[in-house]
């Protein structure tokens, strides 16, 4: 029988750092490709692939900062990043009361001598390690934008200032049989960190559970002197590949104070049991849509609508949705399904599905187990079954999309070998003429 | 119109639509889900160029000035555009705004500091789109001191409004306030008369000595409809303007929402297969504040137990979990439990109803959680016990607040 790891209480009601003079300065590596959510992929970072309906993948890690009482926020792009860069001026932007509430977006600047692109995660921070240095922080937090979890970024520092870590690394516990697919950590008891195993299929598993190894989240929190003179050293090195994970973490292993967080035992504040903890990757394209199947359940793994943790994306000036036509053979309703505003579902059924923007649904059209985006239009008496429509897509009247996987194939669609057809995006006109503002 | 200024009335207290101005002026009344009725007018302003905009307030307008500030805080005083909300100042009385005219002409130093050429007369409670520039454009063409917007109404209607004379030149002649009856007909068309929409466009050097004038007198009720305007007909040029609705139906919307009936029709509009006011509309969008909410929800597809809208709008952060709503107004984060059937109703934010509840015809003011098994709109006597229910049998809900009350605790989906 394994021994279950002990669960915290929440250390405190309001998400703000323990002490409150800290400074703290939140770094988000936004520059995934996400070559496997292709063609979601195909003009934007995998940060800016829309999810939920109104959001995209990176409003879950900037409310993670946000709402954890972190308001100075550098997100680094290199790949694709217009659709990115739009959405965070439109979205992120705060009134600037405190010049040290900001979310800036840092386009990768060539400020290497080399002139080079990012070469691994490390080679971002330490390209813009100017950044780091101006603000002048006491710790630093460098997470991911490609995940969608919700994490209360301050317990993790508290346990990072408990322990007096110089490093912390959010861990989150999978089972055995997954070590293969993730840098697994080793710990000891106290969570100090022992070594790294990269993808091996026999790494150690957790302390006090045999079943489950700590799989490296990404997600860091640095005391800044500390990760200057890893940057620095790092950077000398000609044989490193300028990575956290890989090159420099391994190397403190044992030796420096380093620390597994274990993200079991993170606290949301508003949820009240303590759930399996929820941190998917979507990097696929069946990841991406069971992850968005399930936010249509009753009580979804993700809760979207916790008051107290809420997630934060663009307002959009849209609409209500509206629904229209209630006759027995015309009927606009959707059931078990997430509605954006701006939506018009004029005597069509949508069922099981995750709409975005602006969407409409037309009579005697039927969507089932969709994930459609912004600005689609459904024709009539078209059928969408088990299909992702990424933006501006049109369905002819008529048409139908996951019945004949073949003739969908045929027509250039994406199909996965699970049979989720994906229609790329068509261009958005940009509206010049729009009201201001 | 860079050299135009609007100064839009919100001030009146609105007390045919009590209870819901209770804790609000009349221009924040939620409409429409996620508007407040003065955002349709803001909206034309914006849709029509106006990019000047005074806002005067008296009453209760803590709600409005925090809805103007979030929402319409959006142009730039640096190149001269502003919306603005001005408080009464009592720089030139000491005594409430009397009536409208009044209202403008104690803000005449603000208005005139702006030196603007021409000044539009708005009123913040009245539901209609309307391009402004057009009826600027008619009143420089016809050289006009005054040109006053015009909607064509049913002569038996002409109790509730200001009616006017007009010739064929459309140069008005004469005024008729809120008559029994009346002879006066439209040049336009012979079966309706012309009534003021309470939408004034003066030449700046004609308002201020026409309002400083009307401030001495003593017999003035300082009203623009009542006081000003019939007066001016004979020593001015006064035009009507035909109201040209861009919603660019068959019949022109304009409605004075100042009663709970106008109110709740006009909200069932919105709510019917193709309203004659369109939301929708990307060439004249409305727009608004919204706090952020996650996209609508709808759970439970179980028969007897399926959380559906029909015929409805739903904003944002509503769950509709196994209950039905049919020809409802939804503003954001409403929710709706499993076996309840909303009818007819409008509800506003952070709205609950509990399982097992019957609502028709209602308007449930936000913060309400009506407990299962509740039922309104059925028997308008039990109702009248209860809560406010007009002669038309239209139920309103209001939270009751007492004073240094808690904030509403919040209850989440998950406890359904």
């Amino acid at each position: 029988m394994p021994k279950k790891t002990k669960i915290a209480e929440p250390e405190s009601k309001f998400a703000a750092p323990a002490t409150s003079h800290l400074k703290v300065l939140g770094i988000i590596l936004a520059g995934g490709k996400g070559t496997r959510l292709y063609p979601l992929t195909r003009e934007r970072a995998k940060p800016a692939v829309p999810f939920g309906g109104k959001y995209r993948i990176i409003d879950f890690v900037l409310s993670n900062f946000v709402n954890s009482g972190i308001h100075s926020i550098y997100v680094l792009t290199q790949f694709r990043s217009q659709s990115l860069l739009q959405h965070l001026s439109e979205g992120w932007q705060f009134g600037g009361l405190l010049k040290s509430h900001f979310i800036t977006h840092v386009p990768a600047q060539m400020r290497s001598e080399s002139e080079s692109w990012y070469q691994g995660t490390a080679d971002a921070i330490f390209q813009n390690m100017n950044l780091i240095e101006q603000s002048d922080p006491h710790l630093v937090a460098i997470f991911g934008g490609d995940h969608i979890y919700r994490m209360n970024v301050a317990s993790m520092i508290d346990f990072h200032l408990a322990k007096q870590a110089e490093v912390s690394v959010a861990a989150i516990p999978v089972p055995k049989a997954h070590a293969v697919e993730f840098g697994v950590i080793e710990a000891g008891d106290d969570g100090r960190i022992m070594a790294f195993h990269e993808k091996k299929r026999d790494a150690p598993t957790m302390p006090g559970d045999p079943g489950r190894v700590y799989a490296s989240m990404g997600n860091y929190i640095f005391s800044t002197r500390t990760l200057l003179d890893l940057l620095n050293t790092d950077a000398k090195h000609p044989g490193s590949r300028h990575d956290f994970g890989m090159d420099i973490l391994p190397k403190l292993a044992g030796k420096a104070p380093i620390y597994a967080y274990n993200f079991e035992t993170n606290r949301i504040p508003g949820e009240a049991e303590p759930s399996t903890p929820y941190w998917r990757d979507v990097g696929t394209i069946d990841a991406y849509y069971e992850a968005s199947m399930d936010l249509n359940h009753v009580k979804p793994d993700l809760n979207l609508y916790n008051r107290e943790w809420p997630v934060r994306s663009t307002s959009y000036p849209d609409p209500p949705a509206k629904f229209v036509f209630d006759e027995d053979k015309r009927r606009g309703v959707a059931i078990d399904s997430i509605v954006s505003g701006g939506c018009i579902v004029s005597g069509g059924v949508v069922r099981k599905s995750v709409l975005g923007r602006a969407i409409r649904i037309h009579t005697g059209a039927l969507v089932e187990g969709c994930v459609i985006m912004d600005n689609c239009d459904i024709g009539r008496h078209a059928k969408v079954r088990r299909a992702i429509l990424d933006k501006n897509v049109r369905i002819p009247p008529d048409t139908t999309v996951g019945y004949d996987l073949d003739a969908d194939r045929a027509r250039g669609w994406h199909v996965t070998e699970s049979g989720i057809v994906v229609i790329g995006r068509e261009h958005s006109p940009v509206p010049m003429a729009a009201m201001s503002a | 119109m860079k050299d135009t200024l609007g100064v839009l009335l919100a001030g009146g207290a609105g007390e045919r639509l009590y209870p819901l101005t209770r804790d609000r002026a009349k221009p924040a009344v939620t409409f429409g889900g996620i508007y407040r009725i003065i955002d349709i007018t803001l909206s034309n302003c914006l849709n029509s160029d106006l990019r000047r905009v005074y806002i005067l307030t008296q009453y209760k307008a803590l709600s409005l000035n925090r809805h103007i500030r979030e929402g319409w805080n959006i142009l730039g005083r640096e190149v001269g555009e502003f919306v603005e909300v001005l408080p009464p100042m009592k720089r030139v009385s000491d005594q409430w705004y009397q009536g409208t005219a009044d209202a403008v002409y104690q803000n005449i130093y603000s208005i005139g500091s702006e030196q603007p050429k021409y000044v539009f007369i708005l009123s913040g409670d009245h539901i209609y789109k309307m391009d402004y520039g057009k009826m600027m454009k008619q009143h420089q063409d016809s050289a006009a001191d005054i040109t006053m917007a015009t909607i064509q109404i049913d002569p038996e209607e002409c109790a509730r409004f200001g009616v006017v004379a007009v010739d064929s030149d459309s140069r008005i002649a004469g005024f008729e306030e809120k008559p029994k009856s009346t002879k006066l007909r439209s040049p336009l068309n012979p079966d309706k008369v012309a009534a003021s929409m309470g939408v004034y466009l003066f030449n700046a050097d004609v308002l201020i000595p026409v309002l400083l004038k009307d401030a001495e007198n003593p017999q003035s009720s300082h009203d623009f409809g009542k006081d000003i305007l019939p007066k001016m007909v004979d020593d001015y040029r006064v035009f009507a303007y035909e109201f040209v609705d861009e919603n660019k139906k068959e019949a022109d919307y304009w409605r004075d929402v100042g009663t709970l009936e106008a109110y709740y029709e006009a909200n069932m509009d919105i709510v019917s297969v193709s309203p004659v006011f369109n939301l929708y509309d990307e060439e004249w969008p409305i727009r608004t504040h919204q706090r952020q909410y996650p996209p609508a929800k709808f759970v439970f597809a179980e028969t007897g137990r399926t959380g559906t809208a029909l015929d409805s709008i739903v904003s944002n952060g509503c769950i509709v979990s196994g209950g039905t709503v049919k020809n409802c107004v939804l503003s954001p984060d409403v929710r709706v439990n499993s076996y309840s059937e909303v009818d007819q109703s409008i509800l506003f934010s952070h709205v609950s109803v509990g399982r097992r509840c019957r609502i028709r015809r209602a308007i449930i003011d936000r913060d309400v959680h009506l407990p299962e098994g509740t039922t309104i709109g059925f028997d308008a006597e039990a109702d009248r016990q209860r809560y406010f229910v007009t002669e038309t049998g239209i139920t309103v809900v209001t939270r009751d607040y007492s004073l240094f009350e808690n904030p509403v605790t919040v209850d989440y989906f998950t406890t359904e």
